[in-house]
C-alpha cells in the first residue's frame, strides 16, 4: 500500500519533513523570537528598567509597598515636612518666655558673685552662701533675685516637661515627629508608597465571602482558586485549583469571587491571585 | 523526538501552573451570616388576606432566625420588587435586592379557595440570580403553619444540605391541669395540646423514630409503669409494668428496641426491652443506681447516669460486651445525657452551685463545653432530629418552662407561655414530612 502511494507521488514524501522535525523547527523559531525579545544578545533592545517611583497621595494599593506604617500620611515634599513639625514644639516655647530672662540674670549674678569672691567659688551650694550674703542688703537683694530666678527656672523646666507630655499624649502622631515615618507596610520591602496590594485584595475577598458557621460541615475545608483580574481591575477568569469537596463551601467561595467582579482600584497590570479559602480563624 | 515531547510538556506545565501568581489566604469568611430578605406573600388571585401573609412571614422569620444562618434585612427598606409576585427568576429585580445587601430572597403567593389554601413559595439566590428552591404547598387553612415550617426546613436543606427540624413536634410535661400530663406543641411553641388524661403523674416522654407514637411513664396505676401512645389514633397501651420503676425509656434509632431503667430486682439498672414489653437483656449489674439511658445513633453504645463511683456521673456502656467506661469526671451531679443524632456529642446537665446547667462533651470524654449560664436550673436536654438545636427545661423566669437554643448554646428562647404552668421533660419528634 505504501509502495503504491510512493509510486504515485514519490517526491512529496521526500520533500515534507516529519512531525518531529516540524516541531523542532517551530520550537527553534519560538526560542529565537524569545531570545531576541528578551535582548540577550542586544542589551540595548532591552526594556528600560530604571526604577519608577509612585507618589500615591490617596493611598492606593501598590505592588511593592515600602516599609513604614499603613496609617501614616503620604509623604509630602521635604519643605512641607520641615514646616509641619514646627507648630507642635512652638506652644511650649511660647510659654517659656521667662526662660529668655533667666539666662541674663544668672549672668549678672555671676558678676556680683565674682565681686564677692568665695561664695562664687562655692557657687553651687547657694544655701551655704546665704550666711555670707546676709550682711549687705544689696547682696540680700541679689540673693533673692537668684532664688527667684532659680525658682522660675525650675518652674519653667517643669512646665516644659508637662507640655512635652501633653503634646505626646494629645497631638496626632501623624502630624508630629512621626510624620517622617514613610507610608507603607510593616513588612514592606519595595519602593512604592501605599498599602500592600495583596493585603488589600485579601481584605476585599474576605469581605465578599459570606458563610455561616452553621453551614460548615467540617472545620478543615479549604479551596484554592486562581483568580485573574485585568489592568483595570475587572474579573477576567477564575479557576478552582483545589475544591474543598463540600458544595456549600465551594459555592460560597465562588459567590465571593463573583461578588467582587471589580476590584476597588486599578492594578494597572494583569493580576493573577492564588486565593486560599479556609476556616482556620472561624470561631466555633 | 522524546526531547521535543519533554520540552513541549514542560512548556505546557509552565503555562498551566499557578506558581507565579501572588498568593493570599482568607482564613475566615468576612460575613458569617447570610443576609436574607423575607417578603410578605401576595395573593395569587382573589382578595388579599393579610393575616395569612403575616402568619407565614412570622413562622418563616422565627424558624430561620433560630437557625442562626441568617441576618434579616429590614422589611422597611424593601423597594418596589417586594410588591410584585415574581415567582420566576426572570420576574425578580435582583439588582434591587443586591442594593439592599441581600444574598437570599424569599417570595411567594397564596390562594385561599374556601378552606383550601395553596402556598406558592420561592427561595432565590441574589448573587447567582437564580431560583434555589420553589414549591407549591396545598392544604387546609389550619395547615398554614405546617406548610411554612416545611418550607423553612427546605430552605435550610438548600443552603446547608441538611433539612431543618421545624416541621416536627415537641412533647413535654405540664401541670396546667393541676396534674402532670403529656402535651404536644409545634416547634415554635404554638398550639399546645394535651394528649393524656391520667390524672396522676406522667414523666419522661420519648418519640418513636418515625414520630407517630410516644413512650412515657405514668403513675396512673399506682406504679411508675411504661406506656405507649399513638399520636393520631390516641390509642394507648401499658407495655411494661414490672415491679418498681419502669422509667426513662428511649427508642433505639430503628425503633425495634427500647432502653429503660427497671428496678424489679431492687436496684435501678439499665435494661433492653422489645416494643411489646418483653425484656431482652439486663445491660448493667452494679450496686449503684443506673438511670437515664440514651442510645448512640449507631445503637452500639448507651450513655447513662450512675453513682457507682460516688457522685452521679455519665457513663457509657457497650451494648454487645457490657463494657462500661466513665465519661464525666467534673461536677458533683451529672444527669440526663442525650446523644446527638450525628453521634459526635453528648449533652447533659450538671449541677454546680446548687443549680443545673447544660453541657456537651465528645463521647471520648474530650472537649467539654458549657452551653448555658445565668440564673435558673437548666435540665433535661434533648436534641432536635437534625442535631442543630437543643431543647431543655429552665426555671430562669421563676416557673419551669421549655426553652430551645442552638447546639452551641446561642439564641436561646422560651417556647412555653406562663399560662401552661410548670413545663419540663421535653422531647423532639422526627420530621413529619
Amino acid at each position: 500500500m505504501l509502495d503504491q502511494f510512493n509510486k504515485w507521488d514519490p517526491f512529496r514524501l521526500e520533500a515534507e519533513p516529519g512531525l518531529g522535525r516540524m516541531l523542532a523547527v517551530s520550537l527553534g523559531v519560538h526560542l529565537l523570537a524569545l531570545i531576541l525579545f528578551t535582548g540577550v544578545f542586544h542589551p540595548h533592545l532591552r526594556r528600560d528598567d530604571r526604577p519608577v517611583y509612585y507618589v500615591d497621595l490617596v493611598n492606593l494599593p501598590v505592588k511593592n509597598p515600602q516599609a513604614g506604617r499603613p496609617d501614616a500620611q503620604a509623604n509630602p515634599p521635604k519643605e512641607v515636612k520641615k514646616e509641619t513639625p514646627a507648630p507642635a514644639p512652638k506652644p511650649p516655647v511660647k510659654k517659656s518666655e521667662p526662660v529668655v530672662v533667666a539666662p541674663k540674670k544668672p549672668a549678672e549674678t555671676v558678676k556680683t558673685a565674682k565681686a564677692s569672691d568665695k561664695p562664687k567659688a562655692q557657687s553651687k551650694p547657694a544655701e551655704k552662701a546665704k550666711p555670707a550674703a546676709k550682711p549687705s542688703s544689696k547682696k540680700t537683694y541679689e540673693k533673692e533675685t537668684l532664688d527667684a530666678v532659680e525658682a522660675l527656672r525650675r518652674k519653667q523646666s517643669m512646665e516644659d516637661l508637662k507640655n512635652k507630655l501633653a503634646a505626646l499624649t494629645t497631638a496626632d502622631t501623624r502630624n508630629g515627629a512621626d510624620s517622617k515615618t514613610p507610608l507603607g507596610m510593616p513588612d514592606g520591602k519595595g519602593d512604592e508608597a501605599g498599602p500592600d496590594e495583596q493585603l488589600y485584595i485579601q481584605k476585599f475577598l474576605k469581605e465578599n465571602w459570606s458563610l455561616s458557621k452553621y453551614q460548615v460541615v467540617r472545620p478543615d475545608l479549604e479551596a484554592r482558586v486562581l483568580i485573574t483580574y485585568n489592568a483595570t481591575g475587572h474579573l477576567l477568569d477564575y479557576r478552582f485549583i483545589d475544591e474543598s469537596g463540600d458544595p456549600t463551601f465551594d459555592k460560597s467561595v465562588k459567590d465571593a469571587i463573583l461578588k467582587g467582579k471589580e476590584l476597588p482600584f486599578e492594578p494597572k497590570r494583569r493580576l493573577e491571585i492564588e486565593a486560599v479559602f479556609n476556616l482556620k480563624d472561624l470561631m466555633e | 523526538m522524546r526531547l521535543i515531547i519533554v520540552i513541549v510538556s514542560f512548556c505546557l506545565f509552565l503555562l498551566t501552573t499557578p506558581g507565579f501568581a501572588a498568593k493570599v489566604e482568607i482564613s475566615a469568611p468576612g460575613q458569617q451570616t447570610i443576609p436574607l430578605a423575607i417578603t410578605q406573600l401576595l395573593p395569587i388571585e382573589g382578595g388579599a388576606q393579610p393575616e395569612i401573609a403575616r402568619e407565614i412571614h412570622d413562622v418563616l422569620t422565627w424558624d430561620l432566625d433560630l437557625s442562626g444562618l441568617f441576618s434579616m434585612i429590614d422589611p422597611d427598606s424593601f423597594l418596589s420588587d417586594a410588591q410584585r409576585l415574581g415567582l420566576t427568576s426572570s420576574a425578580v429585580d435582583f439588582s434591587q435586592w443586591r442594593l439592599l445587601g441581600a444574598e437570599c430572597l424569599i417570595k411567594g403567593g397564596y390562594r385561599l379557595a374556601g378552606d383550601q389554601l395553596t402556598m406558592d413559595v420561592r427561595l432565590f439566590d441574589i448573587n447567582g440570580r437564580r431560583l434555589l428552591y420553589g414549591r407549591t404547598y396545598r392544604g387546609k387553612r389550619k395547615d398554614l403553619r405546617l406548610m411554612a415550617h416545611a418550607f423553612a426546613d427546605q430552605i435550610l436543606k438548600s443552603l446547608t444540605g441538611t433539612a431543618g427540624p421545624f416541621n416536627s413536634s415537641l412533647a413535654f410535661i405540664s401541670n396546667k391541669s393541676g396534674r402532670k400530663e403529656l402535651y404536644l406543641m409545634e416547634v415554635d411553641g404554638f398550639r399546645p395540646v394535651r394528649i393524656t388524661d391520667h390524672r396522676s403523674i406522667v414523666l419522661n416522654p420519648d418519640f418513636s423514630p418515625v414520630g407517630k407514637d410516644l413512650l412515657f411513664t405514668s403513675y396512673k396505676a399506682g406504679n411508675p409503669d411504661l406506656y405507649r401512645k399513638e399520636i393520631y389514633s390516641g390509642q394507648e397501651a401499658r407495655i411494661s409494668s414490672q415491679k418498681g420503676l419502669n422509667i426513662a425509656a428511649r427508642y433505639r434509632r430503628d425503633g425495634r428496641e427500647l432502653a429503660l431503667t427497671l428496678s424489679r430486682d431492687g436496684n435501678a439498672e439499665i435494661y433492653l426491652m422489645g416494643t411489646d414489653g418483653t425484656i431482652h437483656q439486663r445491660l448493667t449489674d452494679n450496686w449503684g443506681i443506673d438511670v437515664d439511658p440514651s442510645w448512640s445513633p449507631t445503637g452500639e453504645e448507651i450513655a447513662f447516669v450512675s453513682d457507682r463511683q460516688g457522685n452521679p456521673n455519665v457513663f457509657i456502656v457497650k451494648v454487645l460486651s457490657g463494657e462500661v467506661r466513665r465519661l464525666t469526671f467534673e461536677g458533683k451531679y451529672n444527669a440526663t445525657p442525650a446523644w446527638n443524632p450525628k453521634g459526635d456529642r453528648i449533652a447533659f446537665s450538671r449541677m454546680e452551685d446548687g443549680r443545673f446547667d447544660i453541657y456537651t462533651i465528645r463521647p471520648d470524654g474530650s472537649d467539654e463545653r458549657r452551653l448555658t449560664f445565668g440564673a435558673g436550673s437548666k435540665e433535661h436536654p434533648r436534641w432536635s432530629p437534625d442535631g442543630r438545636f437543643i431543647i431543655y427545661s429552665s426555671d430562669e423566669d421563676g416557673k419551669k418552662a421549655i426553652y430551645v437554643m442552638r447546639a452551641d448554646g446561642t439564641g436561646s428562647r422560651r417556647l412555653t407561655p406562663p399560662s401552661l404552668g410548670e413545663c419540663s421533660h421535653p422531647a423532639w419528634s422526627a420530621s413529619w414530612l
